[in-house]
């Protein structure tokens, strides 16, 4: 066992752990050896390649250990609010109620990957008549019904409009077999005509004062349901404070995918820089502790960038990757072949950026929720994205598809045509099921071929005589 | 007169007529792998066609369409990229219980007015609106009362014609409800356009008006709503037909039903009378007509879309026993995700057996396999009124996730491809 940063498998997280034991490793309650979530179902844990650093470990017993300090929560008798189709809004806004602790049903959507068969949640969705033809977001219903993992949530809500069919749909379905839900309007974001009053959006984009002001009206209706829920106000007061602390989240991830994604030695690996961004969404259901996280890992990975340590080759490939992996496996292949992660967009980048400070704060949650790139033309979507994968030094894209999301076909292809337009960069699209073993040949050939293109895009750069002497 | 194109019944024509252009709502034709190049993975069939008709050559002036799913939403930005036609994205809202969402609705139709007078349009009086709409409203009220002695293609077409273009006599539409085994086909064109039945086009975004005014050659051919194998619609085994809109070419499923013994009874696909618009409220419309199209189109389509999509289910518990529905034709797209989700919530609520019918758009071996399950359905609910099997009437949300449909009342379950 190494002391330097690397990759490891989960046998040798066997042996580091107890390694980091013996030194005197300090672990929050819901600490441990990795190991035992494989004995709770997690069986995905042992294909993976995970981080060697103390700071992986909490994140990654954080992340896994959601459902149990859930059901603690529910135990002590907080009130738990589900929020779906929703990354970043109504957590916020539920998180700065004392009593309440929120989480997003939609996040089964990685159940069928990390449980791979033990779960039981695609069988019962597929009872219930969701069927394979859905994203994996479809295990949100089989969660619901089989109560495996997560306690039923006493107020549920739904952002709907502008948002994806699957979980519209899905959502629907919940509802018929019994479980109410809060819908709230998501309207789509069209740009402002001219002449017409705009505001500018978190994130760059800008959408008319009349939709903003219906997203505020919408998200009101949320409130009350929160208040009447917790049985005490939510006032501007404390709306202001969980504001604060969200952005207290935001700011360590956006440090935190500023160092890691311009470092020139890769210093954490992209499984893990993904763990960490999703902690936005609905901060693992504990703001407190999800700062925490975010900032043990911000220390290894400021360690490593000093130290001039990486995990990854230094020549590695620099790739920006669009939309979050259904097998977190394949984060681990684009490294195997000579990749890594040097920008995101897993759709919800918008939860990334800061909610502004300085306004009213129903309008300020109001303007982040009608920044969600979803809501708005993919080709807004895809502008973000080439602008991010430029500011990132990315050398290529991938697109990773969705199977059954009711978005991905057209805006692959839309994103794709955008980011070739304006960065010339090689561009592949690839889909990722929950479980790619099978497929891991034909991925593997598909990411080695964007890896291998960049790097002979790189030494064709390099090379003198070149006349616009640009790398790209 | 420009022409501007929609597939969406959530859009009044009468608001697109009043602007002085002509609504054109399309009839598309089936994208085929062989023909066309094929559909893509994950773009249903309905999208995939509105994909591949969108173009300049369509005769369109624009192309209107809307937010009520993501693959309409993601179609829009493609054709928007494409820039073969000018297209308006309206976003329709999915929730309907707040002021909010209807002011919304409201605000985007005014906001497609201003789109439709950039392209050429007026903008209309108070006065002319309301001439519109209450001529749009007869015209569809004469159409909804032949609907019994109409066959299933002839009133499926007559309530295409109803969303398109209507004249000042509403003449075209009024020759179209006429039964087709004593129509007497329209030969001569009327001054306004061709007769609905003639100027249903199929395989592009058409319009029936186009930039010259002539009539087009196609719009001579004569139409399959003059079909002499059409049935006397009294007689089979009364059917629903539930699901999302049809393609021009799928209409064939209509009258292969009737051919096997079935009678459509309630089309309540999104291109069927399901979704034409509630009453028009006579006091709003002399206050304020666009408040009046508001409640008629917004505050009264049931759909799928809609959340949460009660009305639909109050609709058909109403409609199914009036109509003394005996079965559920269920016809869903491939990759619908709406459509598809319903699937086993319909079947819970129903108190008739239910048929799933997938469409992959273009494969001769769904569309016999269609034939081989409609037969089956057909044989079991003509065994099953043997035994006086009634319907009784459709469990709402609230009556719980039990339901009256049981497993083995449900005697037709067919998988479906993913
Ligand atoms: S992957 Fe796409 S379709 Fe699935 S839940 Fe997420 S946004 Fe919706
Ligand atoms: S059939 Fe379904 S997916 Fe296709 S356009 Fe209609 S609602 Fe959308």
């Amino acid at each position: 066992m190494t002391n330097s940063a690397c990759r490891i498998t989960l046998d040798e997280w066997d042996v580091r752990y107890e390694e980091l034991r013996s030194r005197g490793l300090r672990e929050p309650s819901y600490g441990g050896p990795l190991r035992r979530h494989v004995a709770d179902g997690d069986l995905r844990l042992l294909k993976l390649r995970m981080d060697n650093s103390a700071a992986a470990l909490r994140l990654w017993n954080f992340l896994l250990s959601e459902e149990d300090r859930l059901r603690e929560a529910h135990a002590q008798g907080k009130r738990l609010v589900g929020a779906m189709k929703d990354l970043g809004t109504v957590p916020v806004m539920a998180c700065s109620l004392p009593n309440v602790v929120a989480f997003c049903p939609d996040g089964a959507w990685w159940i069928p990957c990390v449980m791979e068969t033990t779960s039981r949640v695609l069988a019962q969705s597929d009872a219930h008549g969701i069927g394979e033809s859905f994203c994996p977001v479809r295990a949100m219903l089989g969660a619901f019904l089989t109560e495996d993992h997560f306690p039923l949530p006493g107020l549920l809500t739904c952002s709907v409009g502008a948002t994806c069919d699957d979980v519209r749909a899905i959502a629907q379905r919940i509802q018929r077999l019994g479980f109410p839900i809060l819908w709230w309007e998501m309207p789509h974001r069209r740009p402002p005509e001219p002449g017409e009053p705009a505001v500018r959006l978190p994130g760059g984009f800008s959408a008319p004062a009349s939709l903003v002001a219906m997203v505020r009206q919408e998200l009101g209706r949320v409130r009350e349901a929160l208040e009447h829920y917790a049985g005490e106000p939510l006032s501007d007061a404390r709306l202001s404070e969980g504001i604060a602390r969200a952005n207290a989240v935001r700011r360590r991830l956006a440090e935190l995918r500023r160092m890691a994604y311009s470092a020139r030695l890769c210093p954490m690996p992209a499984l893990e820089m993904l763990v960490a961004e999703m902690l936005a969404i609905h901060f693992c259901s504990d703001q407190a502790e999800a700062i925490e996280v975010l900032d043990e890992l911000l220390e290894e990975v400021q360690r490593r960038v000093a130290d001039r340590v990486g995990v990854l080759p230094a020549d590695a490939v620099r790739v920006f990757w669009v939309n979050p992996v259904a097998d977190l496996r394949v984060m681990n292949l684009l490294e195997d072949v000579g990749g890594r992660v040097c920008g995101s967009e897993y759709l919800f980048c918008h939860a990334l950026d800061p909610v502004p400070e300085d306004l009213p704060p129903m309008e300020a949650l109001a303007r982040m929720a009608l920044a969600d790139p979803m809501v708005g033309s993919p080709a807004d979507r895809a502008g973000r994205i080439a602008g991010d994968a430029r500011q990132f030094g990315a050398e290529a894209v991938v697109i990773s598809q969705i199977p059954g999301a009711s978005h991905c076909a057209m805006e692959g292809a839309i994103i794709e045509e955008i980011v070739r337009e304006r960065l010339g960069l090689p561009v592949v699209q690839i889909e990722v099921p929950p479980i790619t073993d099978a497929l891991e040949p034909t991925l593997r050939t598909r990411l080695e071929a964007i890896v291998e293109a960049s790097v002979g895009r790189r030494a064709a750069a390099a090379r003198p005589g070149r006349l616009d002497g640009s790398r790209r | 007169m420009k022409c501007v194109a929609y597939v969406s019944p959530m859009v009044p024509p009468e608001w697109i007529t009043a602007h002085g252009l002509a609504p054109s709502w399309q009839q598309l034709r089936t994208v085929r792998r062989d023909r066309d190049g094929g559909t893509v993975r994950g773009v249903c069939p309905y999208a995939a066609a509105v994909l591949a008709t969108a173009t300049a050559e369509s005769g369109a002036a624009a192309l209107v369409l809307t937010t009520t799913c993501d693959q309409m939403r993601y179609a829009a930005a493609m054709v928007e990229r494409g820039r073969s036609l000018p297209v308006f994205l309206m976003h329709v809202p999915a929730t309907w219980q707040t002021s909010a969402a209807r002011q919304l609705y409201r605000d985007e139709l005014l906001r497609l007015g201003r789109f439709l007078v950039q392209i050429g349009g007026a903008v209309p009086g108070a006065e002319t609106l309301a001439r519109v709409a209450r001529r749009y409203e007869a015209v569809r009220r004469q159409v909804v009362e032949r609907r019994a002695v109409l066959g299933a293609r002839e009133f499926a077409l007559a309530v295409a014609e109803v969303r398109g273009f209507i004249d000042e006599g509403g003449t075209n539409v009024r020759a179209a409800i006429t039964p087709a085994r004593n129509i007497s086909i329209p030969t001569r064109i009327a001054s306004e356009g061709p007769s609905l039945a003639l100027r249903v086009s199929i395989g592009r975004l058409s319009c029936r008006n186009n930039k010259s005014g002539n009539e087009s050659p196609r719009s001579k051919v004569r139409s399959p709503a003059c079909s002499e194998t059409a049935q006397t619609p009294s007689a089979g085994i009364p059917l629903a037909l539930l699901g999302g809109p049809l393609l021009a070419d799928d209409h064939g499923i209509l009258d292969t039903i009737e051919s096997l013994g079935g009678r459509i009874v309630l089309d309540a696909t999104e291109s069927g009378e399901r979704t034409l618009p509630g009453p028009l409220d006579e006091a709003r419309l002399a206050q304020d007509p666009l408040d009046a199209l508001v409640d008629a189109y917004f505050g009264s389509i049931p759909d799928v879309f809609r959340r949460p999509n009660t009305a639909m289910y109050d609709w058909l518990g109403r409609e199914l026993p009036s109509r003394g529905v005996r079965g559920i034709v269920f016809r869903r797209y491939l990759w619908c995700d709406l459509w598809h989700a319903e699937l086993q919530s319909l079947r819970e609520a129903s108190p008739v057996p239910v048929l799933d019918l997938d469409a992959a758009g273009d494969e001769q071996s769904s569309a016999n396999r269609t034939l081989a399950r409609l037969e089956a359905f057909l044989e079991m609910l003509s065994g099953a009124s043997s035994l006086g099997k009634r319907p009784s009437s459709i469990r709402r949300e609230d009556d719980g996730a039990a339901g009256g449909c049981r497993d083995d009342a449900c005697l037709l379950r067919f998988d479906h491809r993913p």
